[in-house]
This record gives C-alpha cells, structure tokens and sequence, in this order.
C-alpha cells in the first residue's frame, strides 16, 4: 500500500501542547487559502486527476481513486461545517454552539440532555476509531471514558477536544485542487502535557506511524466527519429543545429586535460581541439581570461584588452573619449572584425579582466546581430574622447546608430541581472578570391580558 | 507489487468515475463511496486468482460498475476460451482426442454457467 504523506514536522514538534502533540488550528488559521468556486475548484481536481496522476504507473490510478475518496470526505466536511455555521448564526450565541469559531459544547448537550430525559447517550456516539485514540492518549484513570467535551469545526479543520487532561485530535483536510505542503490531508494527536512521559511519546508514535498510511488515515477521517454529520444533524432538535425548555416569553424574533436595537445604541460594547472564545473548558452559564445602563461598566470592569457602601445596613448585617457560617472559600459578601437556568431572569415566579422590561441578560461562564447554588429565599428568612428579632433563626446555617455545587445541580433532573430552592442563586466568588461576560438577551414587554 | 489485472480494473474504475463526475452524472459522495469500496476490496496483495473469485459480486452493492465487471468477465472468458484452445490444440498433437473434447465440453459448460 503506498504512503500517505508524512504530516509537516510542525505537527509533532513543540508546542504548547507539548512536544509530541502540535496543534494545527494556528498554521491554518494564519495562512488561509482562498475559496474557489466549488464546481471551478472540482473541475481543476478532476483534470488534474486524469492528466497528471492516472497516467502515473503502476499506481496511478489507486492515487486518483484515494483522491476521489478523500475530495468526498471534504464534501461531506463542506455541508456540515456550513450547517453548523447556519445554526450558530439563527440562535445568535447559546450554549451549544459558538458563533464564528463553530465551537460546539458537547459537554454542555450531553449535560443538558440527561438533565432533560435522564437518559446518560451522548448526542452522538463517539466512533471507536476515537475512542481507541482518547484512551492511547489518556494519562490518568478519570480519562478512559471517551466521551467528547469540545468539537469545533471551522471550514476544513475538526478539532476535537476530550478534556483538558487528555486532550483530544485535530484533523485538517485539504483545502483546494492544487498540490503541496499547505494542501495536504493531516492529523495531530494532542495531549494536553508539558513533557510527556516516554510511554505516551511511544504511543504517539505508534498512532503516527499508523495514520502515516493512507488506508486508517482515509477511514479516521471518514469516522470523524461521521461523527460530525452525527452531531449536526441531532444538534437542531437539542437547541429547540433548550429554547423550549428555557421557556423565554418572547419569540426568538423578537428577541433578535431587541438586542438588535440595543447594538445600535451601543455599537462599540463588548459585551453584545463575545464569542467565549477563550473560556477555559467545562465553564458552565448562569445568568444575571441588570438595567441597560450598566453595560458600559460591566464591560469594562466584569462584575463585582458590591461594595459595603452600597449596601444597606440590613444587608450588611445579614451578610456578617451568613458568612459566619460559610464554608472554607466562600464569602457572600465576597461574591456576585446569578441565576443558574437560561429561563429563570424571563419567568417571574423563579426570579424573585421584578426586572423592568428593556433590563439586560448577560450569560457569565463560570466554573462550576467552585461555583455553589443555593437558595436566596433562605437569605431573605435569614435577614427578616435579624431585622425583626435580632436572631436568624439558624437560616444563615441553613443557606450554606442547602447549598451544592453548579456542577452538581446542573445534573439534576428538571423534576428533582422543581421546588428544591424558593429561589436559586448561584454564588460566585469575587465577581466575574469581562471577557466571560455576554449579553444574552432583554426582559421583554409583558403580554398584554385581554 | 500492482499487477496487470488489478492496474487494468483500477485504471477502468478511476477513468468511469472521473468521467460522470466531469459530467456531472454522479454526486462526489457517491463517487467517493465506490472508491473507498474499491480500494478496501481490492488491496495491493490480491492475486489474480482472488480478483477472478471477487470481480463477479463487485457491482453487487454500486450498479455503477455493472459495465466494467461485465466488461472484464468477458475479457477473462476470451483469455480461457484462448487457453483452452491452446491446450485442446496440444492433446490433439498428442493424440489425446477424448481429453480434448472434455476439455472444450467443460469450458461450454462454464460458459454456460
């Protein structure tokens, strides 16, 4: 069997990946090639197949039925990556999918479908090709299930991420007719360490010699881009699904005016912008409500806990006793608050607060292992205690007790989170910086009853 | 090492689909699919022997390449039909005339079949 190629050396060299696992996604994005017209850009394949390489003996055409293969792997590649960008653009930013960089969280699906049927099947299943790769790659106990947190698909690039520890393969496929090193089919395998042992450099270079053949190469990047087709065509039937769920009381169109009018009142904002691009995996989204007028200070400050003299005495007593109380870490009067579910600042009854129509939803990313929820109605018992009789009444104990963390409570079946707080709060330590902030949408003008 | 028969086979598959491709008469997908199926079918290590056993069940699942596999079936009868004559020659030569007509009798036979 003839030989595929080898991948560039920047492949394998040093990175910061590591040495042995060189990310593509850089070379590619800094030296973008130019889209031809698909059927002009076929046509100059197909030519170049029967002039050029058919008449090559004795393996010519093998070469030209490897290409053909291969050209149809990026058709495959072509439709998906441009329904995902479809689908990125009609929800104007979720959880699901990032718009611009195609990043789909796979974490965020999966975590989100079990919350919703208690059922624990990924969106898709992970092909074994993958699977069989994560486990080579995994460098602790916690890595063995393979299941996928990231895949990010931009043009002709998969990225596919596992977790941070293990870290995940990219894959690169060729982007136009021509021929040369920039046009070549590639994988990168990429743990995520600083030096790898000897036996994970030895596994890295038994997959490398073994997708150093064409034959497993061409059938990897057919599971890959299954596994992608998988994903996408499951992914709109979970984001209606969410939206149903998040039980928003405007319309999507509507929505999409309101937040397109206040672009236009604040064209430079950052915040109306953010694609998270940058936010470390596993960060999950609450939500915090504010009037229009704070966007300017959000984005330039993020979100801060509020400073005592803002606060009012009773607040600031209740604070003192609460955290009296509070677990190792964790300060109430040091933290700022949010709601953990994308509905909850849209429905009256679960927010506790009355927000005027045209007040600001902003998602924060935040890290939900260090990230607790608990119940604000168990505060505000705690507060009526002190103000009222000088005691609260064991509530300030009871509110951190109540608590778990976001991590947990966004695993939690809709029905076991129904009636387990009053109000849920998340309680995120020492505010929230900017560049993990984004608006996400406008508390709407209520319906009108007849 | 590529021999005659499958260079023959692969060159006639690769010319048909970059043919109905330039002519738009196939979807690069399906195209890719033949040829991913081609190539897993008929690896670099087929012996002749094993391509004559596969060639009659290769257009079995993609229609496409009914014409090719009839087209080298035939060929492959027209080259046992020339051996056997061949060799039916040589029993005559050496006296051999009921071996000789056995012979032909089998390969109508096959024919047949």
């Amino acid at each position: 069997m003839n030989e595929a190629p080898l991948p560039t050396g920047a492949i394998f060299e040093a990175t910061h990946f590591g040495p042995q696992g060189e990310l593509l996604k850089d070379p590619v994005r800094e030296t973008p090639q130019a889209e031809q017209p698909r059927n002009r850009g076929l046509f100059k394949f197909l030519n170049r197949q029967r002039t050029e390489v058919l008449p090559q003996e004795p393996e010519g055409p093998k070469h030209v039925l490897e290409a053909i293969e291969e050209r149809g792997l990026i058709d495959r590649m072509d439709q998906a990556s441009s329904r995902i960008h479809n689908i990125a653009e009609a929800e104007g930013g979720s959880n699901f999918v990032t718009p611009l960089t195609n990043i789909i969280n796979l974490d965020e699906i999966n975590r989100n479908r079990m919350s919703r049927t208690g059922a624990d099947t990924p969106i898709a299943e992970v092909p074994s090709e993958l699977s069989e790769i994560i486990r080579d790659l995994s460098i602790a106990a916690t890595d063995q299930n393979p299941a996928m947190t990231y895949l990010r698909v931009e043009d002709r690039l998969i990225s596919m991420y596992h977790s941070v520890r293990a870290g995940g393969i990219v894959i690169q496929l060729p982007h136009g007719a021509g021929i040369g090193p920039d046009n070549l089919l590639r994988v990168a395998f990429n743990p995520q360490v600083e030096t790898p042992s000897p036996e994970l450099q030895a596994k890295i270079q038994a997959l490398r010699k073994k997708y150093s053949r064409k034959e497993p190469l061409l059938d990897l990047v057919d599971a890959t881009v299954g596994y992608v087709e998988r994903v996408v065509e499951a992914l709109p039937a979970e984001v209606e699904a969410w939206n149903n769920g998040a039980e928003t009381p405007t319309s999507n169109e509507g929505q999409k005016t309101l937040l397109s009018d206040l672009k236009q009142r604040h064209p430079e904002n950052p915040l109306l912008r953010r694609d998270f691009g940058e936010v470390p995996e596993g960060y999950q989204s609450v939500y915090f409500v504010m009037p229009e007028a704070r966007l300017e200070e959000i984005a330039e400050k993020g979100l801060l806990p509020t400073d005592e003299q803002y606060k009012s005495p009773d607040r600031s007593k209740t604070d003192r006793v609460v955290d009296e109380k509070a677990p190792e870490g964790f300060s109430r009067a040091d933290a700022v608050f949010a709601y953990p579910d994308k509905g909850m600042p849209y429905d009256k009854s679960k927010r506790g607060r009355n927000w005027k129509p045209g007040a600001v939803v902003v998602e924060m990313k935040v890290d939900p292992a260090g990230t607790l929820v608990t119940d604000q109605g168990v505060y505000t018992e705690a507060s009526r205690g002190l103000r009222d009789y000088g005691d609260d009444g064991g509530f300030a104990q009871d509110y951190w007790d109540r608590a778990l963390t976001l991590d947990k409570y966004s695993r939690l079946k809709p029905s076991d989170k129904e009636g387990m707080f009053v109000y849920p709060e998340v309680v995120i330590p020492h505010g929230v910086e900017p560049e993990f902030i984004r608006v996400s949408g406008i508390i709407p003008e209520p319906p009108i009853d007849n | 090492m590529t021999s005659q028969k499958l260079y023959d086979l692969e060159t006639d598959v690769a010319s048909l689909l970059l043919d109905r491709l330039e002519k738009e008469q196939i979807t690069l997908q399906r195209a890719a699919q033949i040829s991913k199926y081609i190539l897993r079918a008929l690896p670099d290590t087929i012996t002749d022997e094993q391509i004559d056993k596969i060639l009659p069940i290769l257009d079995d699942e993609f229609v496409e390449l009914s014409n090719i596999v009839h087209k080298h079936l035939m060929l492959k009868q027209e080259l046992d039909k020339d051996l056997g004559i061949t060799e039916a020659e040589k029993l005559i030569h050496e006296g051999k005339l009921q071996q000789s007509i056995d012979l032909m009798n089998n390969y109508i036979t096959q024919k047949a079949l």
